[in-house]
């Protein structure tokens, strides 16, 4: 107990001591003197430093009104040292908190302790001087930026194979999405990086606290996204991953995560034409979370095998895809009455397409699959059509393949030796 | 008439050859733009879907059913009030001699020796296939139709029906196609003593020789009528 206690004291007495570092207060115009010079310029070791920093850029930055030395503690006469230390932003009392998130990040420094060269500082986000608000268009970290600045390192492919980062193209299929696109065109509402995965205190997808996280992804794009959240927190889906079964969609399996499009675009996968197949059928239609979650069986299946399905794999979009009857954010089972399906409402839902959808239309099946009435009746339809055609064509068969060499001996008989 | 130093017998007039081919026209359209529903991804299907719609099969099928139709029903008018037409009916009527031609041509052909087999002006080959088109197209004709005004339909039928419709159309559109190919295709094309093809459906024809193989009553008829005539 003796040494927490002391250690928390030290710890505290650390803390105070960086917080109040001390700095010499030297009017920045005596560091533009020398500074101000584009032809400043020193040769190190490693790589060439441009030591010009341009006043008017710096001084209408978001820090323009500090001292240098505010940054650069380490200059304590304008004739310093050649070898400074980097500036730390999170030690004095001005970036502590974003510090601290960053450090508890992906990109803090004990994140990746294999590759430290490979960690981001906070200048490589930032920039250095010239540091603007988020909310300007200059700003590295604006909306029209930030993407092209996390690209830096997810785009390099190096990088991304050493982390083993799962997304491999994030920015590049980012620049195709709506968002990206919007962010593009100027568009200051629109998702950028940061507005889902956070800013500092970026986590992993597999942490339980990351704005990714598969429970708190519906909350992530709900901020935007308000009414499609509202719908899908109440539906099976929704439900379902609030209550921790991962293998239930959250809004990134169906829509994609970095290259969401449009579902007015075929290519996108909540096209009415891809729906089933590359969004519901995944998961409807693989036996193990069917097994698992006691699913209904052949859903998939027999959609594709009734005149819908046959249209839709043709491509006609105007045909009844599973959300259609459904719902898509609010997928409820039949019992639930808000659901599109419950018995109530579906001369509503069929009504869609299917003008006055009477009683014949809403009490029939529309899965057929196997074990119900009417699939039962159906196979033997089928079954009686296989036995006929069998039959048919087959003795059709029979009787002109004799018919034909019958036919054909007496022809050649005729040819090579002239008689009938 | 004659060609070729053979005497030529009328067997199919123009009206008849017309009915033919919008009959044989509509017909494979139908099955070329109805099978490419359920085998999109064949190559014979290709036609029917270029881009990326299935529009333009429907609404090909929609319009050879509309042609196959209009045969069907001018074909019922033909036979009922035309004298042509009543003609033809009259020969076309199943006898129980067809189902004895059909038993002894095929005891013949396993050599089996069976009382001489005449045929008049249908054999029992085409009458068998005669009505087999007729209840195939009138079997097409109740399932497409409920299921192209699928609104109306489900007005007086359940959903059900629709499916049990849908199962047939696709079961009966193989037998038929199946049909036509095997049975059609053997008579007027593949049949050793026709081959490469029963000119009659182009010129409306027959010659002499082909009268004696597949008409032998109807020739002897004709010849000895002809011979009454002229004494």
């Amino acid at each position: 107990m003796k040494n927490i206690l002391l250690f928390i004291g030290i710890s505290l007495s650390c803390a105070f001591t960086m917080k109040a570092q001390e700095f010499v207060e030297i009017e920045n115009t005596e560091c533009f003197e020398c500074h101000n010079d584009p032809e400043i310029e020193e040769e190190r070791s490693d790589s060439t430093q441009v030591l010009f920093v341009d006043k008017t850029k710096f001084t209408d930055s978001i820090h323009g009104d500090m001292y240098c030395t505010e940054c650069h503690i380490d200059v304590t006469d304008s004739d310093h040292d050649e070898d400074l230390n980097k500036v730390t932003c999170g030690s004095s009392d001005c970036h502590e908190d974003s510090k601290e998130d960053i450090m508890a990040s992906v990109h803090g420094e004990t994140a990746m302790p294999e590759y430290p060269e490979d960690l981001p500082s906070c200048a490589t986000c930032h920039g250095t001087h010239y540091i603007a608000e988020v909310a300007d268009e200059n700003s590295l970290m604006s909306k029209a930026n930030q993407a092209k600045v996390c690209q830096q390192c997810h785009g390099d492919a190096a990088i991304v194979a050493r982390h083993d980062i799962s997304a491999k193209h994030p920015v590049a299929e980012y620049s195709s999405s709506v968002h990206g696109k919007l962010a593009e065109s100027g568009n200051n509402e629109t998702a950028t990086c940061s507005d889902c995965h956070g800013q500092h205190k970026m986590l992993h997808s597999t942490d339980t606290n990351s704005t990714v996280y598969r429970i708190n992804i519906a909350e992530t794009c709900g901020v935007c996204h308000e009414a499609p959240k509202n719908q899908y927190v109440i539906g099976k889906h929704g439900k379902s991953v609030a209550k921790g079964r991962l293998d239930a969609p959250a809004c990134n399996d169906c829509h994609f995560e970095h290259n969401i499009i449009s579902k007015n675009d075929p290519k996108s996968p909540t096209a009415t034409v891809n729906m089933a197949l590359q969004i519901c059928s995944p998961c409807h239609a693989s036996e193990r979370l069917v097994h698992r979650y006691g699913l209904l069986t052949d859903r998939v299946t027999s959609y594709e095998h009734s005149y819908h399905g046959l249209a839709l794999r043709g491509g006609k979009a105007t045909v009844a895809n599973c959300g259609s009857c459904h719902g898509v954010h609010a997928v409820l089972p039949a019992s639930d009455p808000r659901s599109l399906i419950h018995p109530d409402n579906l001369a509503a839902t069929c009504g869609e397409c299917h003008p006055n959808a009477s009683k014949n239309f809403t009490e029939s099946k529309i899965h057929l699959v196997a074990g119900t009435q009417e699939m039962t009746i159906l196979s033997i339809v089928e079954q009686i059509y296989i036995l006929l055609i069998f039959a048919v064509i087959g003795f059709m068969l029979l009787h002109n393949s004799l018919d034909f060499f019958v036919k054909a001996k007496h022809i050649r008989a005729q040819r090579y030796h002239g008689s009938k | 008439m004659e060609a070729n130093n053979q005497r030529l017998f009328l067997r199919w007039t123009l009206n008849e050859r017309i009915q033919h081919w919008l009959l044989a026209g509509s017909f494979i359209t139908l099955v070329i733009s109805g099978f490419a529903l359920r085998y999109p991804d064949t190559w014979w299907a290709i036609p029917m879907v270029v881009g990326d719609s299935i529009d333009l099969r429907s609404i090909v099928h929609r319009i050879a059913a509309t042609i196959n139709t209009g045969v069907a029903v001018y074909h019922v008018g033909y036979l009922l009030f035309t004298s042509r037409g009543r003609f033809q009916l009259k020969h076309l009527i199943l006898k129980p001699e067809d189902f004895r031609h059909l038993r002894d041509k095929m005891l013949q052909n396993l050599g089996v020796k069976t009382k001489p087999i005449v045929f008049s002006h249908y054999t029992y080959w085409e009458k068998f296939e005669y009505w087999a088109l007729i209840w195939g197209t009138i079997v097409m004709l109740v399932t497409g139709v409920s299921l192209w005004f699928e609104n109306f339909a489900l007005q007086y039928i359940s959903l059900f029906y629709l499916d049990v419709g849908r199962v047939i159309h696709y079961y009966e559109a193989i037998l038929a196609s199946l049909s036509i190919l095997v049975w059609h295709f053997y008579f007027v094309i593949a049949n050793p003593e026709t081959y490469p093809v029963n000119f009659s459906m182009f010129n409306g024809y027959l010659t002499q020789e082909e009268m004696e193989a597949e008409h032998d009553g109807e020739l002897k008829d004709i010849l000895e009528e002809e011979h009454n005539q002229s004494r």
